[in-house]
């Protein structure tokens, strides 16, 4: 936990005063703008620690973003999250049959169909630098992701907490759109998931507190290599809003304890108010 | 044109986002074969007692992976699991098919004991309690007499925040009873940490009950460090006079442990049958045809550092009562209990 607080802080930090030293440069005055998002997104998952079936979510998902840019920077942050189905492939109608007998030795069989659902969160902060000219903006910068995927059958249960790269490119399209894609790959994270033998208990904490001690490490590329591609794209439709649409496509693939592998489609309308 | 570009790349990353064999490559596919192949290796990375219970699991590979074929049927597949997890004799070790008409794959006692006829709730019910209340699904509590009160659970499964409301009620209404009769004999397992808190509504100091310790790595002997499980007197008050606590042979896991907390109070009085003997915690994995697989992936030790795995724990006083006993009406464990409280 303090290692989490420590980078949490140390980034928001850093941000923080890159963001003011751009704006004390009076270079320009800042756009800001808030939006709204809403979409559905499908991830498929191999828990190898915990299944050998590759499981697939269907989630619908909700979020806010809030941008703030300038012709130095643009800083963009945005937290979302999901919820829906998580079945395996093949597998959307298995059953668990249990038979107990009472003492005159009669059978009594239940059946109970599996079922199980998952809870994603995202939250992101990234500071990009823009560099080059043109026509289109190009930006690097540094983000600071928090994921979790709750699970409530413990497959893929995970929580990570890093410093990511992001390179941004963006475009006006006429007066009215802009296009943008942006590729981030993390560096560093502190990554928790379920210890070497799958379950959390303690005499002194609780589960989530056992995850969290037993199941954290500190991860680089070689145990969490993960790559996330956004595209975007919006048009004004009114003064001060836009509407847009956005794609993103992430894959991962962490490799303590046991191999974790997953990658998630997403699909999303957004709306974007000027403030 | 540009739009036409921006469709393809679209369309692109949506390919890409389906080649799921590529992305994901999974292990094993679902045969016969590969179920069995994945069921040996989950054992062999995560079960905790391969030294406790000295099984050479390489050659158990050698003796029944012949046995499978990638034609064998799911019959044939779980015959050969069950021959094979019956080495364990381990009643934490088991497989549930997802098949309708296949039960679930046993190792252990649990393999051929299957009907428990030293106790019936409606024997007890009927012929010892004067009052009786259900207080929630898994607890029921009554007296005997004005000096005798009872106290049964079926599974640790609640909140602790709930047991403490439960037991806060129960050992005040019982406080003006000489003892309790404290009843698990059909007592399936659920929370430790549960387990251990009740044991510590009834004790009056801390004591060293249990070590465990788990799997993390691929060796037979790769664990994490030992843990050390205290109990405490618990709550606001601790019902501190004489205990009897009647176990059996369905008495097990969670159950087991708090027999060993209880254990560890000199007021307590364990009555009736040896317990279970599956001590450790379990996880579960999924095959890739679907079934599921039980895995104990500790090594739990008593307050003297014993496994008593595959043996459980012993009572002070035997009592068990054979089927027609307690369809007649008659507990011995309960007879035993109520003489000693009224002695």
């Amino acid at each position: 936990m303090k290692s989490i607080i420590f980078i949490a802080v140390w980034t928001l930090s850093s941000v923080y005063i890159l963001a003011q030293s751009d704006e004390m440069a009076g270079q320009d005055k800042s756009q800001k703008a808030l939006g709204l998002r809403a979409g559905f997104q499908s991830r498929h998952l191999l828990d190898e620690q915990k299944s050998a079936l590759t499981y697939q979510s269907t989630e619908i998902f909700a979020g806010v973003f809030y941008r703030r840019e300038t012709q130095r920077s643009f800083l963009y942050a945005s937290l979302s999250a999901g919820k829906g189905k998580f079945i395996p492939d093949g597998f959307n109608h298995r059953w668990i049959y249990t038979t107990e007998y009472d003492i005159y030795g009669v059978p009594k069989i239940d059946s109970v169909r599996i079922l199980s659902q998952l809870i994603s969160a995202d939250i992101q902060f990234t500071w990009f630098w823009k560099f080059g000219s043109g026509k289109t903006d190009w930006m690097a910068g540094t983000t600071v992701r928090e994921m979790l995927l709750y699970t409530d059958n413990n497959t893929g249960l995970f929580n990570s907490l890093g410093i990511a790269l992001t390179l941004r490119a963006s475009r006006q399209i006429g007066n009215k759109s802009d296009i943008s894609a942006a590729l981030s790959v993390p560096l560093i994270s502190l990554t928790t998931r379920l210890p070497w033998h799958n379950t959390a208990t303690s005499p002194d904490k609780s589960e989530s507190g056992t995850f969290f001690k037993k199941g954290s490490r500190l991860t680089g590329p070689s145990d969490l290599r993960m790559v996330k591609l956004d595209l975007e794209y919006n048009c004004k439709v009114l003064p001060g809003i836009s509407l847009g649409a956005a794609y993103s496509f992430t894959y991962m693939h962490l490799t303590y304890f046991q191999t974790l592998k997953s990658y998630m489609n997403s699909i999303q309308i957004q709306t974007i108010y000027r403030l | 044109m540009k739009n036409k570009y921006l469709a393809c790349l679209i369309a692109g990353l949506f390919a890409l986002g389906s080649c799921e064999e590529a992305l994901l490559s999974p292990e094993y596919e679902n045969t016969a074969v590969d179920n069995f192949e994945c069921i040996w290796k989950n054992y062999d990375l995560y079960y905790g007692q391969f030294l406790v219970r000295n099984i050479n699991w390489d050659s158990l590979y050698a003796g029944y992976r012949p046995k499978i074929s990638h034609t064998s049927s799911d019959e044939e597949l779980a015959k050969v699991i069950h021959d094979l997890i019956w080495h364990f004799h381990d009643d934490h070790v088991f497989i549930d098919p997802t098949v309708k008409g296949l039960k679930r794959i046993e190792s252990g006692r649990s393999d051929t004991m299957k009907i428990q006829t030293d106790f019936l709730a409606e024997t007890v019910e009927n012929n010892y309690l004067a009052m009786s209340k259900q207080y929630s699904g898994h607890i029921w509590y009554g007296k005997i007499n004005e000096k005798i009160g009872y106290v049964r659970m079926d599974v640790f499964a609640d909140p602790v925040d709930f047991a403490e409301k439960a037991f806060d009620d129960i050992l005040e209404f019982l406080s003006e009873t000489s003892g309790i009769i404290f009843d698990i004999r059909k007592l399936e397992g659920g929370d430790d940490r549960l387990a251990r808190y009740i044991a510590g509504r009834f004790a009056s100091e801390r004591s060293l009950y249990m070590t465990s310790r788990k799997r993390n790595g691929p060796r037979h002997d790769d664990f994490e460090s030992e843990i050390r499980w205290y109990v405490n007197p618990e709550g606001s008050f601790q019902y501190t006079k004489p205990v009897m606590l009647l176990t059996g042979r369905f008495t097990a896991s969670a159950g087991e442990t708090f027999t060993l907390a209880m254990n560890r109070n000199r007021r307590v009085t364990q009555i009736g049958d040896t317990t279970l003997g599956a001590f450790s915690d379990v996880m579960s994995m999924e095959l890739p045809n679907g079934w599921l697989q039980a895995i104990p992936v500790g090594d739990y030790r008593n307050h003297e550092g014993i496994s008593l795995e595959g043996i459980g724990v012993a009572p002070e006083i035997f009592a068990r009562s054979t089927k027609n006993e307690t369809l007649a009406g008659k507990d011995k464990a309960m007879d035993a209990a109520i003489k000693i409280l009224t002695e």
